[in-house]
């Protein structure tokens, strides 16, 4: 145990002292920092893009027939769509002009046709997803006015007895019914922007950092370090400080990275609300209790060291780093389906094959841990799926210590995935 | 003390060491010798319980090697360590691991570096350093926690003159003070004056063992180096023909001496007189015998009789290739000669 302890403090202290290490730190907090400024970011760009103005859309307002006449149809004026359409710039056309060629030709980005009554024209490319927005607060905004214009020519009676008939609202509200057997489930839908980011985390964490426990278990063969240190500390001691030390820079640096980000939410929150208000209310509403939490760090470290153990014993047969690949591709490809199957599984947490995976240790970190961050499965499934993870965890690092012992003596050509199966298996 | 009994090893179909034996004192330095591939470090690696034997077993003081309670230091042949990190952390991680405590391990790591005279190396990188130095530090290291046996695989390959004659120093007293020290090499040369006993490995089976006074000595004494010194002037060479007839088998001549091959060891004294007669008060007058290398091609060099075996590894790294026929000879005629040198000037 103590000898675990000196190469976990070796392994680990090695990382924070490594330049590439706190370069990456950097570069990734650097890039966290950018991303939670995002929204003023992109309205620069926006700026930048449309040429030195305000970044508006140019649109045209053709009022023509009736319309173009009445008194009652003022309210259809640049000025007035210029202030309740977010992004569009207004100018009011001639009845003569021809909208198609107006947005073909013009340079303008949409150009509207009113000619009273109840029905506009939108003219616009069919590319510009912008425009369903747009047609959504025109509606509402056409639809008022005309109401006003009508109430105006009612009695005084007809008007108020109207304005009540008008000012009555319906609003829904959003009850979950999944995770149904208890109410210590996490509440399903709000968390879909929790769980996809807690599984991105956990993915890029046994992809990368698992590729750092190989590169320093091959370092130490092809630096020949390895028989100074098999002959000081036992295989298994050596394999498990070098997994603890490698996961522990990897907590360090993913934590350094998630407080960066909810640091740089936290400071520019006002931002994200009025510009992205979609991910804003995403985050606003996500629910984060403090057992889903431990859930997260049992799940993120039981998988981390699944993985991790299968790693170092793989690596531990080569002696190149350029040969990791051939042995690293099938744990690999076991991560990469479970992030998928987890994610692309989101939104059909109740498919019998999710809910199968959800216990296979390979795949439960992800996929189990999905189910109870959305709420789909409730607390006592997802300690079920950990305690067959346990025990998994165990075999697996016995067996990569088995291999361990003998593939860090072994130079050369590397093994094939059966030979070294092989190795796991024998008795001795 | 250290017993090698019947170790066998095999790596796929190649067998690496078939049934070796040998014992090593305690307090000896002992060489384990042998060409390239013959089972050396193998044969280490099994004592260090790196590998495990298929069949035989390594005891030391009649406990398996593994258990030993002993402190072992060990130099592996396959040299390296953690190129980018510090040199005294490296040197102070590994004092840990082998049981030093937290505040002995620096002291200790700093004492070896200035042993080895480079202590100006401390807080360095590993990689910044040449390949010799690097290989000090590792030295450093195999000494760091004061072992009580001392394994060192070719210690001599990568070493000037002058760090060799540092390593050697540094061995010479770590076997006065008692210890046990083991180590691999395939430079007779290199080894010879500080080896007290040796075992003589070829295709993973002992073929000689033993100490090495001893072994030197059984060898028949029959060659003797003479010098007639500076003031003779002449050639001996023929009279010493015709004077003693069947009784030299051999003269030739070496840079300032003569290498003659007698009879037999009991014709010295005619020897002697014949040179008496012709004038000659030698400078020099010894018995010559057979260098470890010489032994070493003996045994194991270029023999025809062994199947296919190619000349010998240690014999071009000596660039003494001449020497391989010389002793092919000497192992087909045992009593006969034993060698022949152009050693005088070292004796």
């Amino acid at each position: 145990m103590k000898r675990i302890g000196m190469v976990f403090a070796f392994e680990y202290m090695g990382y924070l002292k490594n330049k590439t290490f706190r370069v990456t730190t950097v570069v990734l907090l650097a890039i966290i920092i950018l991303a939670a400024f995002f929204p003023q970011i992109r309205g620069a760009f926006q700026k930048i893009t449309s040429g030195g103005d305000d970044g508006n859309d140019m649109a045209l307002l053709i009022v023509s027939g009736e319309a173009a006449s009445g008194e009652s149809t003022s309210f259809a004026n640049a000025d007035a769509l210029t202030e309740i359409t977010v992004g569009y710039e207004w100018e009011t056309g001639d009845v003569s002009d021809d909208p198609k060629e107006a947005v073909a030709e013009e340079g303008y980005d949409v150009a509207l046709v009113y000619d009273g009554g109840a029905s506009y024209r939108l003219y616009g490319s069919s590319y510009d997803f912008g425009l369903y927005g747009l047609i959504e607060v025109l509606d509402s905004y056409f639809t008022n006015a005309d109401r006003e214009t009508a109430l105006r020519d009612l009695s005084p009676d007809a008007r108020s007895a109207a304005e009540q008939v008008l000012g009555i609202t319906v609003s829904g509200e959003i009850v979950s019914v999944s995770g149904a057997d208890a109410g210590d489930g996490a509440d399903a839908g709000t968390n879909f922007f929790l769980s996809y980011i807690l599984l991105y985390l956990l993915f890029m964490v046994m992809i990368m950092y698992g590729q750092f426990v190989i590169s320093s278990v091959v370092n130490e063969k092809s630096t020949k370090a390895m028989e100074i240190l098999i002959t000081s500390a036992k295989p298994i001691q050596l394999m498990f400080g070098k997994v603890l030390g490698v996961g522990c820079a990897a907590m360090t640096q993913l934590l350094l990275i998630i407080a960066a980000a909810v640091a740089g939410l936290f400071l520019n929150f006002g931002n994200w609300k009025e510009q992205m208000p979609d991910i804003a209310s995403g985050i606003e509403s996500t629910n984060l209790s403090p057992s889903l939490v431990i859930f997260f760090l049992l799940f993120f470290a039981g998988g981390y060291l699944l993985y991790a153990f299968i790693y170092a014993g793989l690596g531990s047969t080569v002696s190149k780093i350029e040969d990791a690949g051939a042995v690293t591709t099938l744990p690999q490809i076991f991560v990469i389906i479970a992030f998928f199957i987890s994610v692309f599984g989101m939104t059909n947490l109740d498919a019998i094959y999710v809910k199968v995976l959800s216990y296979i240790p390979f795949f439960s970190p992800f996929i189990m841990f999905a189910r109870v961050c959305m709420g789909e499965a409730d607390y006592l499934h997802g300690v079920i799926a950990l305690l067959i993870l346990a025990p998994t965890i165990i075999l697996f690092a016995w067996l990569a210590a088995k291999i361990y012992r003998i593939g860090v003596m072994m130079y050369g050509k590397p093994l094939k995935l059966k030979e070294i199966f092989k190795i796991a298996v024998a008795r001795r | 003390m250290i017993e090698v009994s019947r170790l066998t090893k095999n790596f796929g179909k190649t067998r690496a060491l078939d049934s070796l034996n040998f014992t090593v004192k305690d307090g000896v330095a002992f060489g384990l010798l042998g060409r390239n591939g013959a089972g050396k470090t193998t044969c280490i690696r099994i004592i260090m319980d790196i590998f495990r034997a298929d069949d035989g077993r390594v005891t030391i003081d009649g406990a398996p090697s593994y258990k030993s309670p002993y402190k072992i230091g060990y130099l592996p042949e396959e040299r390296g360590l953690y190129q980018k990190r510090v040199i005294l952390e490296q040197m102070i991680y590994i004092g840990r691991l082998r049981g030093l405590s937290a505040r002995e391990a620096p002291r200790k790591a700093r004492e070896r570096l200035e042993e080895l005279e480079a202590s100006e190396y401390a807080d360095r990188k590993l990689d910044t350093l040449s390949k010799g130095n690097q290989q000090k530090i590792q030295l450093a290291i195999a000494l760091i926690n004061d072992p009580d046996i001392i394994i060192l695989d070719e210690p001599f390959s990568g070493l000037d003159p002058v760090n060799a004659g540092l390593l050697k120093e540094i061995v010479r007293k770590q076997a006065r003070q008692g210890k046990t020290v083991i180590f691999s090499s395939h430079q007779m040369a290199q080894v010879e004056e500080f080896c007290d006993d040796i075992c003589l490995i070829d295709k993973g089976k002992s073929v000689l063992e033993g100490n090495l006074e001893r072994i030197k000595k059984s060898y028949p004494r029959n060659i003797v180096y003479f010098e007639p010194g500076a003031d003779w002037a002449g050639d001996p060479i023929p009279s010493l023909r015709s004077s003693m007839g069947p009784s030299v088998r051999d003269v030739c001549a070496r840079k300032s001496g003569y290498l003659v091959t007698l009879a037999s060891p009991d014709d010295r004294g005619a020897l002697l007189r014949a040179l008496g007669e012709i004038g000659v008060v030698p400078e020099a007058f010894m018995v010559q015998e057979p260098t470890l290398e010489e032994i070493f091609i003996g045994k194991v060099g270029d023999d025809p009789a062994k199947e296919g075996a190619p000349r010998g590894d240690a014999d071009s790294e000596g660039g003494k290739r001449s020497r391989g026929g010389l002793f092919g000879r000497a192992k087909k005629d045992r009593s006969g000669k034993i060698g022949s040198s152009e050693r005088g000037k070292r004796s």
